[in-house]
């Protein structure tokens, strides 16, 4: 796979009370385009990860309003994979490219949240749970939990090594100028914020937010100037519900998506020098870790403690915060992911960079690998 | 909410558990229940029984603490907590042994 991302975009992310839905679409769209120097009318088709405009914003048919800001016919095609909805978005856009139907996709994800209740944000998050976790009167942050208290039960990792990831994350969101919470917590702070569902507290939880982002891929870009390409993009699934795993501290979809990833790359995991990872809960991040293939199983959270995940380490890991301290705008995080690493990739020159992007509890895990 | 319907159709599978003793496999405590389900904390676990399946659903402690491998029973309580006009809908939760 060689797929260029000639344009990379993410508005800010958090409560924006001043930006509609269609505002923070429009607005990336937009910032991509021109970060790629193409016109609106130079897209082939558009991919919108988004998960819920239908159950909160009333409008079924967004896709449709997209072709109304584009001023074209081109195909929009909404994408719905839960939290992975971006990440599933953009994989869709490579298979599209790579079929030659194409050459230029344009990727967009977003979310408006939290105009909202936390209560109907939570029923309608809870969409993306099976049945019979909705009739247990799980929300997320429990169902997350059941797999924290068996993967501290397993390993022997601690409470305060849930704390570690959010510590490291804010501190890599206080230099993110589009980040919701740019601004260092300490361990003390994590410790005492209230527990949700034990052992998770709310310092261990991603925020509801706001935002959007969007990539220009293209297949046959010669412009010397577009340097960062795909070179993998890779989809996995796995159980809806939870209790139907073998455990709940391995994220099978994850360790099987990865390894596509690797095989179509033909790169491992100690070739990756920057990845974003979803932490939409600190245990999660502490999974990926291992299900990526960085560490054994039960020892990523011994690498977090000794500072391997942080920005200068061995493997660094949300460089723009993650989704605890960027914020969480579901339809938009997979496209979030891959923003960061295209910017991170052309800045500050690490050679390859990994997103992945969950699902659900890991019904759906998406990876892409980029190489400048 | 379940309407009337849709309580009726799930009875095939609700009351597989009842009676049944299993081993809980992790649990946790909701401190901030969902729609429906009250304002008082409750705790949720997953549960392996011998024939392989697993089940999730809330516990009952009775004064007990919950701990990974503990043997638990299924019995028959209310699920939600309805208002007026809704079904009072009931279900399995797993006490523990």
């Amino acid at each position: 796979m060689n797929i260029v991302v000639s344009g990379a975009y993410q508005t800010n992310f958090g409560e924006l009370w001043n930006y509609s839905l269609e505002d923070l679409i429009f607005e990336s769209i937009n910032g991509a385009l021109k970060d790629a120097s193409r016109g609106k009318k130079e897209i082939d088709v558009v991919f919108f990860g988004n998960m819920l405009s239908s159950s909160l914003s009333s409008q079924n048919h967004i896709s449709a309003l997209i072709n109304q800001f584009l001023k074209s016919n081109v195909p929009v095609i909404r994408v719905e994979s839960a939290c992975a909805s971006g990440g599933v978005a953009i994989a869709q856009a490579c298979t599209a490219l790579e079929s030659g139907q194409y050459e230029k996709a344009l990727v967009i994800g977003a979310e408006k949240m939290t105009d909202f209740p936390v209560e109907q944000i939570s029923y309608a998050l809870m969409n993306a749970a099976s049945e019979q976790e909705r009739d247990a009167g799980l929300s997320f942050v429990g169902l997350y939990a059941l797999m924290a208290n068996q993967y501290i039960e397993t390993f022997g990792a601690t409470e305060q090594d849930l704390a570690l990831p959010a510590i490291k994350n804010h501190k890599h969101a206080a230099t993110n100028k589009k980040a919701q919470f740019p601004f260092e917590i300490s361990l003390q702070q994590v410790m005492e914020s209230p527990l949700v569902a034990d052992p998770l507290r709310l310092l261990h939880c991603s925020p509801i937010s706001d935002g959007a982002a969007a990539v220009v891929l293209e297949k046959n870009n010669k412009k010397k100037n577009n340097t960062t390409k795909i070179v993998a993009s890779a989809q996995a699934g796995e159980t809806l519900a939870l209790s139907e795993r073998d455990n709940f501290f391995t994220l099978q979809a994850t360790e099987k998506a990865a390894k596509k990833a690797y095989t179509q790359a033909g790169l491992g995991p100690k070739d990756v020098s920057l990845l974003e990872v979803h932490d939409c809960f600190t245990i999660a991040e502490l999974l990926a870790i291992e299900d990526l293939g960085l560490y054994k199983k039960g020892e990523g959270f011994v690498a977090m403690r000794n500072g391997d995940l942080q920005m200068g380490g061995k493997y660094p890991v949300n460089s723009s915060g993650g989704l605890k301290a960027c914020g969480h705008p579901v339809g938009a995080t997979g496209v979030k992911q891959m923003v960061e690493v295209v910017h991170q990739l052309r800045t500050k020159k690490p050679l390859v960079g990994l997103t992945h992007n969950i699902g659900g509890t890991g019904g759906t895990a998406v990876i892409h690998i980029l190489q400048r | 909410m379940a309407s009337p319907a849709v309580y009726w159709r799930k009875k095939k599978t609700t009351f597989l558990f009842l009676n049944k003793k299993g081993t809980l496999l992790s649990f946790t405590k909701i401190n901030n229940p969902p729609k429906g389900f009250g304002k008082q904390a409750y705790w949720v676990g997953i549960v392996e029984f011998p024939e392989g399946t697993n089940q999730i659903g809330q516990l009952i402690l009775e004064g007990k603490e919950p701990k990974i491998g503990q043997a638990v029973i299924g019995v028959i309580r209310k699920t939600r907590q309805p208002n007026n006009e809704e079904v009072i809908t009931y279900g399995v939760k797993f006490k523990l042994l």
